[in-house]
């Protein structure tokens, strides 16, 4: 379980990022975290992947501290940033090989799910080029398949669906419900409405920092497109 | 996890994609021919000034001079990339939530800068050694001292130039234009120390051989450097437990206190101060002036850029300067080389001046955006050697002068000195550009992959010290016949200058619509 309690976050002790923001996600959560441009999306999920400081509050995930415990927190855990920076000078299946290597994954098992996602996400045969070669969703892809390589139970993912082709995106979404069914939590910021509304069974809305809306996708929306609803509120 | 976090830096920093651009990886022909030029320039270079050590025998101060090249080559690479390597991690989105020890990373982190600084250092300095030991017999215990002591012996200048490296990135963070004061606060201290070196070597009053009075000061000034030699040089085992013990616990300290910096630092980003830019009128300028304009941006935007291509000439306008304030200090034996003197130190510093042979690359992912424009080849990259010009020529028009009158030179040297460097700067300029054509290289991250470790910055520079040493010989030679002043054999340098300027230049406006047009991003 994921609890985020009272988070804040300032940027040079003057611009307030994200206000006192308290979620709670629980196994099995596919959230879609939605709001406009610099409204803190990115910040609280950076903060809760440990990239970032946050000023106060406590995130903790199966009772590990981001703060106090970060590596046992990190062990449960997948990031997937925006715009992927992997290392260039590797191939894709290099990139995988090392994440795996850093949540001591078996050989076994790291072929197994490469095999699947991989294929899953056509990367089959790109694996062994460059990734200096790839395109943008190509590193997406990579980047996919590295994160649910080591199985996490909480897997973070600003914009994924961002570059993916329709296919892809495709097979993102079928993934996203099959491990959420297996128990794992899933946070994710998008811009795509649509997808976020029939895609997750919770979502938040944030703005300026502070989440307005928050809980299942239902009853925040009542009988409305999230669409509309977030026109209203935004 | 240390070995394959190392594995994985090493291969992202050093591999050869990283270096010559995937483009050009595939090219053995340009690596081979980088590599060839990358040899002998050092060799040339390093040979050189070693044989001077030689000739005045001057066998302890070869490897003082060693050392104090090595140690300002560790300060200079650990102030230019610890922030990067150490305190700021370009990658830290990728490992930053990956479960690795704090310590495990930055050690990884530490040791791949390391390495950098030593293989760098050590491939400079590699002739010096071979002079050393040509004229010092070999002795198994002094050689492992003296690696050792190689090792060790940067070690604070490291620790020093990374944290100048840190609070300078953190100062200039306050600032609305942190890049340019990044870039003010790294010049500020360059000069300091040069200046420091300068004050140093005048007091210690042995103006004849520039190297030696400058390691003489720093020697006098700081302990290690004898300790080093003694152990080294005269195989001292005392001296080199005292380098050893002193060295290794400053590192330890050093450890221990940015293990948690390291942390801080990734964790605690903070974004640039914000600008409030109030808007401008829009104006039209013409397409020439438009491209002068977009140079000019890039330029000073990018700290990185002006620090490694303009400090040539911030140096002409502190030699000059220096020359003339120091005028009468200047020993009468230099008189008769005076010209030459000049002139070199003008070519030396020109050729690294190269902004032609890196600003195409510089363009680029926005390269393909600038194909779709509907502007010549030949007027973009006619911008980019003009913006080189616009840079070089009124410092040599204001400092050569006055270099001149420093040195005592008459009217007619000095003009045709002037017509000289002008047309080494106009030559060197489309020369440049040409390098970029050939070497062009878009797919980087960071702007230093270019700048710093570009092939085309590489074969810029030395292929400019190649031509410099070429037309140094044939000056020389030149003056050794039979005229009424030495204006003619420099004046002949400049028409040399100008015609390989003109041949050069011919091609490029004829091609580069084409060239430009067949390069991809």
């Amino acid at each position: 379980m994921l609890e985020i309690k009272n988070v804040s976050k300032t940027y040079d002790k003057k611009k307030l990022a994200i206000n006192e923001i308290s979620m709670s996600l629980e196994p099995g959560d596919l959230y879609g975290f939605v709001g406009p441009n610099g409204a803190g999306k990115t910040t609280l999920i950076k903060a809760i992947a440990g990239i970032i400081n946050y000023d106060s509050g406590t995130i903790t995930l199966d009772g590990y501290s981001i703060s106090k415990n970060p590596i046992e927190f990190k062990k449960l855990l997948a990031y997937i940033p925006d715009h992927p920076d992997l290392y260039e000078s590797l191939s894709g299946r290099q990139f995988i090989d090392f994440v795996a290597d850093a949540f001591a994954i078996s050989l076994e098992r790291r072929n197994e799910l490469i095999a699947k996602y991989a294929g899953e996400f056509e990367m089959l045969e790109a694996l062994d080029k460059p990734i200096s070669t790839y395109s943008h969703g190509m590193k997406q892809k990579t980047a996919l398949i590295a994160a649910l390589v080591h199985e996490p139970k909480l897997i973070l993912l600003d914009e994924p669906f961002v570059g993916l082709d329709p296919k892809a995106a495709f097979a993102l979404k079928q993934t996203f419900k099959e491990i959420t069914n297996n128990g794992a939590i899933i946070l994710f910021s998008s811009h795509v409405l649509e997808v976020v509304e029939k895609l997750c069974n919770k979502i938040a809305i944030i703005k300026q920092g502070e989440i307005i809306a928050d809980g299942k996708t239902g009853i925040v929306l009542k009988d409305r497109s999230l669409e509309n609803f977030f026109m209203e509120i935004a | 996890m240390f070995f394959k976090l190392l594995r994985v830096f090493f291969k992202e920093n050093f591999g050869v994609r990283r270096l010559f651009g995937s483009k050009v990886a595939n090219s053995k022909g340009r690596i081979i021919l980088f590599v060839l030029l990358f040899v002998y320039s050092f060799l040339s270079i390093g040979f050189s000034s070693g044989m001077m050590f030689y000739t005045m025998g001057l066998k302890r101060e070869l490897l003082l001079y060693i050392a104090s090249y090595s140690t300002g080559m560790g300060f200079l690479f650990a102030l230019m990339q610890a922030n990067g390597f150490l305190f700021q991690f370009k990658d830290y989105e990728i490992i930053g939530p990956l479960p690795i020890k704090p310590l495990t990373l930055l050690l990884a982190k530490l040791t791949s800068m390391m390495v950098f600084i030593y293989i760098v250092t050590f491939v400079l300095t590699l002739p010096l050694f071979i002079v050393y030991y040509i004229f010092v017999p070999f002795n198994l215990l002094s050689f492992i001292l003296l690696l050792i002591g190689y090792l060790i012996f940067p070690l604070p200048a490291i620790i020093l130039g990374s944290f100048l490296s840190l609070l300078i990135a953190r100062i200039s963070k306050n600032f609305k234009r942190s890049n340019l004061i990044q870039t003010i606060l790294m010049f500020a201290l360059f000069l300091a120390i040069f200046v420091i070196s300068m004050v140093g070597g005048i007091n210690a009053e042995q103006g004849s051989f520039i190297p030696v009075w400058v390691i003489d000061a720093i020697s006098s000034a700081y302990l290690p450097n004898e300790w080093f030699a003694a152990a080294a040089h005269d195989s001292n085992l005392l001296s080199f437990l005292y380098l050893l013990l002193t060295h290794l616990g400053f590192f330890a300290l050093f450890l221990s206190i940015i293990s948690k910096l390291s942390v801080r630092t990734n964790q605690n980003r903070t974004a640039n101060k914000e600008i409030i830019i109030k808007s401008k009128k829009l104006q039209r300028t013409p397409i020439f002036s438009a491209l002068l304009k977009k140079e000019w941006r890039r330029f000073v935007g990018t700290p990185i850029y002006i620090f490694n291509v303009a400090f040539g000439l911030i140096m002409l306008v502190i030699m000059a300067v220096a020359v003339l304030i120091l005028k009468d200090n200047i020993p009468s034996e230099i008189a008769p080389f005076a010209p030459f003197i000049m002139l070199a130190a003008y070519a030396f510093c020109l050729v690294t001046v190269y902004t032609p042979a890196v600003n195409l690359s510089l363009e680029g992912r926005n390269f393909a955006l600038l194909k779709t424009l509907p502007i010549k080849g030949e007027t973009i990259m006619g911008a980019k050697i003009m913006f080189n010009l616009v840079l070089e020529i009124p410092i040599i028009v204001i400092t050569l002068p006055l270099a001149a009158i420093g040195l005592g030179l008459d009217l007619w040297v000095t003009l045709a000195s002037l017509l000289a460097i002008v047309s080494f700067a106009i030559f060197s300029s489309i020369f440049f550009a040409w390098i970029n054509i050939f070497f062009p290289r878009f797919d980087y991250k960071s702007d230093a992959e270019v700048i710093k470790q570009g092939m085309a910055a590489f074969v810029a520079i030395f292929s400019g010290f190649g031509f410099l040493i070429l037309e140094g010989v044939l000056l020389f030679s030149l003056s050794l016949l039979p005229l009424p002043s030495l204006a003619f054999p420099i004046l002949f340098i400049s028409i040399i200058n100008c015609l390989i300027a003109l041949i050069i230049y011919m091609p490029m406006h004829k091609k580069a619509s084409l060239k430009l047009q067949r390069m991809e991003v």
